[in-house]
């Protein structure tokens, strides 16, 4: 329950994010009739298709972040690119719904500094598990198909926000990394649990997992967006992927925790 | 109009970098290790055969902390014990009950009683138990005769664990003389039963009927080749396995040699031997035109250097060490690898420099015997298949 409201507090947040970077918009905009004429929708029943072409930047996070890491090293993005298309229909001036269909290819890199961090290695038909503390660095990339169902609104002639549910079919996802000695030197698996013998692991010889086989290939969540008319034909859009179900299943232990997919992307769309 | 694009790509960063904010307090330690036990004697040489034995560093696996004394097992002491931080440590009395235990406390040793200490985590979650004792050590009799025939059993890191392995003792008095690089083979996760661990026994194929010891090159599956260790010989060795290492420094994981008051001049026995048929580097690439070969020997070396502190010889420096006095080793050419029909040898110590009778007795030498199905096996190169069998090795002594 503690999670939920914490996840519904992060998304209130983010949400309230977006009111405040729209609003300030709206107040240096001008709000009269010559804008709507312009930027607003020529015909207030109408319909269309956009294409869009971005960059995302995010990760697999598990919400909230659990005690076991203690801080995140490194980050940085791996890949991302989205293409997609969306078919828009707007019910007046402000109301619409859009409905997408948008490739991903998504990924990062992280390295983080963990203590008693439950987690498995494994190659081939071989697995240690146990409890590792040190530096623990993983790849993911996630290469599928979301498809977003978003109730728009127009809250000025130029800016548009949205809100709904998406669905993603990963059609091929890694997740691996490897473990090793922090900049401390400290850098062991407790195997089993943490009273079972202590193996120390070194930067030299570090050990490394795979659960990519492991990792569903369907989750969703939410996604919040903005588009910016930037031309009469041409969006600048942003907008926030927030998984709401884990890229493992329910089962899967080796992983305690539940790893969200949190994705932000840019760039730009095309409005036939 | 530049300032209002960068604004809400501003807020999406924020808002990302919110993910990854409020890390919490550091996590309670969920460790509950004694990981290193000393006493105070006031006066340690008499008795004590080296200083630094009243000091003992607990290796995770060890549930038994044993102070070896040279005769008389001292009375109460004030024994102190390094934790894991912020562990608890009690006293675990006879009926069960746990009483606080304060670092330097008086114990009562006397009798050889084995003290029993419960350690419990920062945590709360986690609990372990230790023996501690503090006893004569135990003598290796003059001329051992190793027959492998009993003295070995099944053991488990933790009750409840599925992959057990062969461990050897010795004497009626069960010393832990011998060591093998089973409990490191046991972290390739392959799960294979017991006899198709490394180093193993065999039952009654021995020169006399009877048991013998079996040490066989074994593939270490995926995870010793992603650790670059794609291979484990079969090794039985006088001394110690430190698994904590097995990963990190996998040479000095084999600590060879354990404290012996007699001077070994010869080491004879039996043996068969069957090649793997393929040498393989540590890349496992063949290495064509080179044959596997098994390796014996004895080395005898100093235990404590000029200042008193502790030597102790592992897999890097075994048959290298200027602490080395007395050696004797199979040589290639002697090794017959027909693998079929029981072969003696006859291994001479030759002695670099002179021993007086009175540090032998004073435990002041170390003798490590040792057995390996692969010669480079401590290189991981060798052949996977490669298979030693040993039996009735004697041990002559000058003394």
């Amino acid at each position: 329950m503690r999670v939920l409201i914490m996840k519904l507090r992060n998304i209130i947040y983010c949400l309230l994010l977006l009111a405040v970077s729209t609003a300030q918009a709206q107040t240096v905009s001008n709000t009269d009739v010559d804008k709507w004429k312009k930027w607003g929708p020529k015909d207030i029943h109408n319909s269309g298709w956009i294409i869009r072409a971005g960059y995302v930047i995010g990760g697999t996070a598990p919400i909230p972040v659990p005690k076991e890491i203690r801080s995140i090293n490194d980050f940085k993005p791996l890949g991302g690119v989205t293409v997609g298309a969306d078919y828009y229909h707007m019910f007046g001036k402000r109301l619409g719904i859009q409905f997408g269909m948008h490739l991903f290819f998504e990924g990062f890199h992280t390295s983080a500094d963990v203590k008693n961090y439950r987690m498995t290695i494994t190659q081939g038909n071989s697995t240690l598990s146990g409890n590792f503390t040190g530096t623990d660095e993983t790849n993911t990339k996630m290469v599928g198909i979301t498809l977003p169902v978003t109730a728009t609104f127009r809250i000025s002639p130029r800016w548009n926000v949205g809100i709904g549910p998406f669905f993603s079919f990963v059609g091929k996802g890694t997740f691996d990394g490897e473990v090793y000695d922090n900049s401390e030197g400290i850098g062991y698996l407790r195997e089993g649990d943490p009273t079972g013998p202590k193996i120390e692991i070194t930067r030299k010889n570090p050990a490394s997992y795979d659960f990519s086989s492991d990792m569903k290939h369907f989750y969703w969540g939410l996604e919040f967006m903005f588009e910016w008319k930037a031309l009469q034909h041409m969006n600048v859009f942003g907008g926030l992927d927030w998984g709401l179900s884990s890229i493992f299943p329910s089962d899967f232990e080796t992983v305690p925790f539940k790893m969200y997919p949190i994705y932000a992307k840019f760039g730009l769309a095309y409005r036939f | 109009m530049m300032k209002k694009h960068l604004q809400p790509c501003l807020l999406f960063s924020i808002a990302c970098m919110t993910l990854s904010s409020c890390f919490g307090d550091d996590p309670a330690n969920a460790e509950c290790d004694i990981e290193q036990a000393w006493i105070h004697v006031d006066n340690p040489r008499s008795v004590f055969y080296n200083a630094y034995d009243t000091l003992v560093t607990v290796a995770s696996t060890d549930n038994e902390i044993t102070f070896e004394t040279k005769g008389e097992a001292i009375q109460h002491a004030p024994i102190f014990f390094k934790t894991t931080p912020g562990s608890s440590i009690f006293i675990l009395e006879k009926n069960g009950l746990e009483t606080p235990f304060t670092n330097g406390s008086l114990v009562d040793f006397s009798g050889a009683q084995i003290i029993k200490f419960r350690v419990r985590s920062e945590d709360h979650h986690y609990l372990r138990d230790y023996q501690v004792q503090v006893k004569p050590r135990p003598e290796m009799p003059v001329n051992p005769l190793f027959n492998f025939d009993n003295n070995f059993e099944l053991t488990t890191i933790k009750e409840a664990d599925d992959n057990p392995y062969y461990t050897w003792t010795e004497t009626d008095a069960k010393i832990k003389w011998w060591a093998s690089g089973n409990a490191g083979y046991r972290l390739t996760g392959l799960k294979v039963g017991p006899l198709d661990y490394p180093t193993c026994p065999e039952l009654e194929t021995g020169v006399d009927g009877k048991n013998c010891l079996k040490l066989t090159t074994r593939d270490t599956g995926s995870l010793g080749k992603m650790v670059n260790m794609p291979l484990a010989a079969g090794n039985l060795f006088s001394g110690s396995f430190d698994t904590e290492n097995a990963m990190k420094e996998p040479l000095s994981a084999t600590r060879m040699g354990q404290p012996y008051a007699h001077k070994p001049i010869r080491m004879t026995g039996f043996y068969k031997f069957k090649r793997g048929e393929i040498m393989q580097d540590r890349e496992k690439n063949p290495l064509d035109g080179e044959v596997d070969y098994p390796d014996f020997y004895c080395v005898v070396y100093r235990n404590s250097d000029e200042k008193g502190n502790p030597i102790l010889l592992d897999g890097s420096n075994v048959l290298s060490s200027p602490a080395i006095v007395g050696m004797g080793r199979i040589s290639k050419s002697e090794i017959n690898a027909d693998g079929t029909e029981w072969r003696p040898f006859s291994i001479e110590i030759a002695y670099t420099q002179d021993i007086s009778e009175e540090d032998v007795y004073d435990y002041k030498y170390n003798t490590a015997v040792v057995f390996s199905s692969s010669v480079r096996g401590a290189e991981f190169i060798g052949a996977p298949g490669s298979t030693l069998w040993i039996d009735n090795v004697k041990l002559e002594c000058a003394y």
